[in-house]
């Protein structure tokens, strides 16, 4: 089962920590590699068959090192996205740089998507 | 079993295939959402995991579309990891990332090979 969000105890998490992690922000989608194994990925099973779904020739196949490598590609698509929607916001808002509990709406995606979608 | 029953029934199938891999797709971009935001100590709500879900959705169709396309042109029909590196020319970056991914995979790849022919 994956964790549940608790909005209360992320609020309480102390700020420098954030601040630190702020800096770390950069290289910090690809860091995760380095713990060996990630907490969050999209299945390779899901992968074959998204991708098979939409394939307008039936005969195509696909390798599972490339379906590995797809995974890749979407989990730093999906975390970037997050990552840029956040970035955007505090960029905007000052006052959201000392706020912990940030909320992300759609009105975030919807600033980073078209430059989130050139860059991938 | 009637040909039009065939039909409605092929099309009831589709329908909940895709309702499936979308719902599928769904979760697995909250769970990457969840861990994404417990980094950076954020909240996001339903609604934009939903949209991301969507942006994920056609993100989808258009490297699906891509890869077949790649493979197409090098007379291949198994799409490879070539492919998929191909996707990312434009991104240096992201390039050198899946680069990464994928002499991985291939490094983990010769190494069983490796063991396979000691026994």
């Amino acid at each position: 089962m994956p964790p549940k969000r608790t909005p209360k105890a992320n609020e309480d998490t102390p700020s420098n920590r954030h601040i630190q992690e702020q800096a770390d922000r950069p290289a910090s989608p690809s860091a995760e590699d380095q713990e060996g194994q990630r907490k969050a990925t999209i299945p390779p099973e899901l992968l074959a068959k998204l991708l098979k779904n939409f394939m307008e020739d039936e005969g195509t196949k696909i390798s599972g090192a490339a379906t590995k490598t797809v995974g890749e590609y979407m989990h730093l698509f999906l975390t970037e996205a997050v990552y840029r929607a956040v970035s955007n916001r505090r960029d905007g808002d000052p006052w959201a740089k000392t706020n912990a509990g940030l909320m992300l709406e759609v009105d975030d995606l919807e600033k980073i998507t078209p430059q989130l979608l050139l860059d991938f | 079993m009637s040909a039009p029953d065939d039909a409605e029934q092929e099309l009831t199938l589709h329908l909940t295939d895709y309702q499936r891999l979308k719902s599928a797709l769904w979760y697995h971009v909250g769970k990457l959402v969840d861990a994404a935001c417990l980094d950076l100590n954020v909240n996001a709500t339903p609604q934009f995991i939903g949209s991301l879900t969507e942006l994920a959705w056609v993100q989808f169709d258009n490297i699906a579309k891509d890869l077949e396309n790649f493979a197409k042109h090098a007379n291949r029909s198994t799409i490879s990891t070539a492919d998929v590196l191909l996707l990312a020319r434009k991104n240096p970056d992201l390039h050198g990332l899946l680069q990464k991914v994928v002499d991985g995979e291939a490094a983990a790849r010769a190494a069983k090979q490796a063991e396979k022919s000691k026994r």
